[in-house]
């Protein structure tokens, strides 16, 4: 009777600790959103839609909004169709040396630090440039971006019923565009949430950014190969800044950063049935 | 006379599993050729070695000859893309891109391997292919909608058209009214019985009925082994191997 | 045996761009480390020291404590994300409604993917003093006797803060493994487990035995993400150069360490390649963590038939 009562007790008190234990595992995250918007929302209120658009000088975040949809826009660029051919040859030589470590590769790069990147982008092009660019930031967020893209593509491409396959090749045509034109298009959907889940993951990197771009915050970008701010990294300064006034500033670009970021993965997120990564 | 498809000596495994022992196999021109036997004996197997599509399996290794029109596909300086334009394939669950229209998927074949370049014999031969494959009536208005409105009859017919617009001289059919019903299946084993007087076909069938109904000849495999094969009437009425006459009376599943 | 063909040609390219630019980046913190082993021998990564001075002869670094500082922060971080992801993965697989679990994974993942700055300015305005008021000062009046306590906490940036916000972090990524190995245990154990009559906590703990090593993996890799972050730990860990076993204190990782440090690195002389020595650390360590967790992974779901 006691023995059984004992478990029984255990029983509810192991219920209720995964009860709160899974409670904490998400609570921060609902806590950042409502701390973000609480104090971002007041500091964009009290400048006013300039913080949009202006410049630092004029209490603005505009240029690192420019330089953030730039970078990500140029990182896209360089990185996605690399990662998509990686991917689609993962996808196709899963057990070949090659193609297992080409496997291994990118999901080791998937969690590489950050900064690593950054400063080696630095070192092979900052430096010889001789200055801070947009080309470089979009070099090291390329490197970031492309193992997710390419990982979500040769998931999406591995979700495709063999039928299919045998059919694509039964037409006699040659692997490449079996494979291309019309075994690709048939997991776009899958391919295309990974990229702009992978773009929007890179939109909010600091870290990689802190080598390469310089920062530019009191006049618009005017090129790639000269310095150019972003969102996070704009807040990264902000945030270190003794003034309270660039505090302020900064949980206003932190809700402009969490509003694009949520905006863009949450849709994007839940049309994917299910998420590999 | 030449065989549409000749086997000699065809072994074929899965790692260290023979699925297909030692079969000699003669596939006579314009005629059905059913491939018959209880399920996982290699039929679908051996007819993937016809247009090579069994490649894309890793595991698989084929050894002998299939000869296709006296000519061995297997040899070193075949290119298996030009097997499959000369033998086309239809599957045991109706196929259709779902990201192409029904127009596009019987083109498709045709656009990427660039046999046809101008637009109007395009549409030419995308008429001609639905007609064949007797769909032409039941969607000439639509087109360009997407296969996944048609019925599973219709998505077959669809696949057959998709085949046939590379104008092949042999059609492999693995089990094409498996996942079909008894409507759709009776609209598809018409169109074969038509079909046969243009084309070699190869049935892969695991009814013995439908063998009876649209084949001229018949093969029974069993446990990769060619048991018998030969005329489907004579097959039927006085089989010579105990095997085929067990596996006809529905004591083999 | 297969013969080369337009596929390999387009696509070999791709891969040899992504391998080059590894293999470049190893190269490239290898060779610019030289010259600081050269200078410090090993003492570079077991000295704790940091002599930045304008006499290049004078110059002395060693990067003990960013190294005790990270490692420090990260052990902390799998601690927290250990019971947070395990019991999660239980409580989305076994006792969400549909609803709510779809909910459950989807905020694990918005957590996975947010901008990591956004947790530095939460924790760097937020965390650390709550954690400092609510946590660490009373603890410390009362606990200063033990060493992880030992230190007064004067502003709140610490090694304890770090791991903290680390070990919310990470937790997503434990869980995504966790979670996903949870999900695959076969429904005949799950059943069988009851049918013996066991309790739910009895056979909850029978089925986390079945996926230990995937747990072990989650949690592996979850260290090798934590090793790695830079902007949210340099924002709450305090930047400066502490060797203790007191949590309260401020200290360094080696990733805050380069990001702090870069800026100036150019001034000093042998500043720049110590620190690309610290970076080497960081790679080889990511390196091996990541291999290992993957290793396990790949080990237990072959053994298990999945």
């Amino acid at each position: 009777m006691w023995a059984f009562n004992l478990r029984g007790v255990k029983d509810l008190v192991f219920l209720s600790t995964i009860a709160v234990l899974t409670a904490l595992a998400i609570l921060p995250l609902l806590h950042i959103i409502y701390m973000v918007f609480s104090n971002g929302i007041g500091a964009i209120m009290d400048t006013g839609p300039i913080f949009i658009t202006g410049t630092l000088g004029e209490g603005g975040i505009g240029p690192a909004i420019v330089g953030t949809l730039m970078l990500t826009f140029l990182s896209s660029l360089i990185g996605i169709p690399i990662a998509f051919a990686v991917g689609i040859y993962a996808y196709e030589y899963p057990d070949s040396k090659i193609g297992k470590a080409t496997t291994t590769l990118l999901q080791i790069m998937l969690e590489f630090p950050t900064v690593l990147v950054g400063l080696f982008v630095m070192q092979v092009l900052v430096i010889p440039m001789g200055s801070y660019s947009a080309i470089a930031g979009a070099f090291a967020l390329a490197i970031i971006m492309m193992p997710y893209v390419a990982v979500y593509t040769k998931e999406s491409m591995s979700q495709i019923p063999f039928t299919f396959r045998e059919a694509a090749f039964s037409l006699g045509t040659k692997r490449f565009r079996a494979l291309f034109q019309v075994l690709a298009p048939i997991a776009k959907r899958g391919i295309l949430t990974g990229v702009l889940i992978s773009m929007a993951k890179v939109a909010g990197e600091t870290a990689p950014l802190l080598f390469t771009v310089g920062g530019l915050y009191q006049t618009y970008p005017d090129g790639l190969d000269s310095p150019i701010g972003a969102i996070p990294l704009l807040i990264y300064t902000l945030v270190q800044s003794p003034n309270p006034a660039d505090h302020a500033m900064a949980w206003g670009a932190a809700l402009v950063l969490l509003v694009i970021f949520l905006g863009a993965f949450i849709p994007i997120r839940m049309s994917l049935k299910e998420v590999k990564l | 006379m030449r065989y549409a498809i000749e086997t000699k000596d065809l072994n074929i495994s899965y790692g260290d599993n023979r699925v297909i022992k030692g079969v000699n196999i003669e596939i006579p021109q314009k005629a059905v050729f059913a491939l018959m036997g209880p399920s996982g004996c290699g039929k679908s197997t051996m007819l993937r070695s016809f247009n090579r599509i069994l490649e894309l399996n890793k595991d698989a290794k084929v050894d002998g000859e299939v000869r296709v029109f006296g000519q061995n596909i297997y040899s070193q300086n075949v290119n298996p893309m030009n097997v499959r334009r000369e033998v086309g394939m239809v599957f045991q669950y109706p196929n259709p891109f779902p990201h192409l229209s029904i127009y596009e998927n019987v083109a498709i074949g045709l656009k990427l391997n660039r046999l046809i370049r101008s637009k109007d014999e395009l549409d030419e031969r995308i008429r001609w292919s639905l007609e064949k494959a007797g769909l032409w009536g039941e969607i000439k208005d639509r087109l360009r909608d997407y296969p996944s409105d048609l019925s599973g009859g219709q998505k077959q017919r669809l696949v057959i058209a998709r085949a046939l617009a590379m104008k092949p001289k042999i059609l492999l059919m693995d089990e094409p009214t498996a996942n079909i019903d008894p409507t759709g299946t009776r609209k598809v084993e018409d169109l074969i019985f038509e079909l046969k007087k243009e084309y070699t076909i190869v049935l892969v069938t695991h009814s013995p009925s439908q063998a009876a109904r649209i084949s001229d000849h018949v093969g029974f495999l069993y446990v990769g082994d060619l048991i018998e094969v030969g005329e489907t009437k004579k097959i039927f009425e006085s089989p010579e191997s105990e095997l085929t006459e067990r596996y006809l009376t529905g004591e083999l599943v | 045996m297969r013969k080369i063909d337009a596929f390999d040609l387009l696509t070999s390219p791709a891969v040899i761009t992504v391998f080059a630019i590894f293999i470049w980046m190893l190269f490239v913190y290898l060779m610019k480390s030289i010259p600081a082993f050269h200078r410090y021998g090993l003492d570079l990564y077991f000295a704790n020291i940091w002599n930045a001075t304008e006499d290049p002869s004078r110059e002395q670094y060693g990067l003990l404590s960013p190294i005790f500082g990270s490692i420090y922060t990260s052990l902390i971080a799998i601690g927290i994300a250990l019971p947070l992801s395990i019991s999660y993965s239980i409580f989305v697989i076994d006792y969400a409604p549909k609803r709510i679990k779809n909910i459950l994974i989807i905020t694990s993942d918005v957590m996975a993917g947010l901008p990591t700055i956004i947790y530095g300015i939460w924790g760097a305005f937020f965390l650390v003093p709550t954690l400092k008021d609510s946590f660490m000062e009373p603890v410390y009046e009362r606990l200063s006797f033990v060493p992880i306590f030992s230190t007064e906490p004067i502003s709140g940036f610490s090694i304890m803060a770090a791991g903290v916000l680390l070990g919310i972090m990470v937790t997503p990524f434990a869980s995504a493994v966790i979670r996903e190995a949870y999900q695959m245990v076969p429904f005949k154990y799950k059943e069988s487990a009851y049918a013996l009559g066991l309790t739910r906590y009895e056979s909850t703990k029978l089925l986390l035995g079945y996926i230990k090593p995937a747990i072990n993996s989650g949690i592996i890799l979850a260290f090798g993400r934590a090793i790695g972050e830079t902007v949210a730990v340099s924002l709450v860990v305090g930047n400066s150069f502490n060797l203790g076993a007191s949590m309260f204190s401020p200290g360094y990782t080696v990733s805050s360490l380069i990001s702090n440090q870069f800026g100036n690195a150019f001034i000093y002389e042998h500043m720049t390649s110590a620190l690309y020595a610290a970076g080497l650390f960081l790679f080889v360590i990511g390196l091996i963590v990541n291999l290992i967790g993957l290793y396990v992974l790949r080990r237990w779901k072959k053994n298990v038939g999945l």
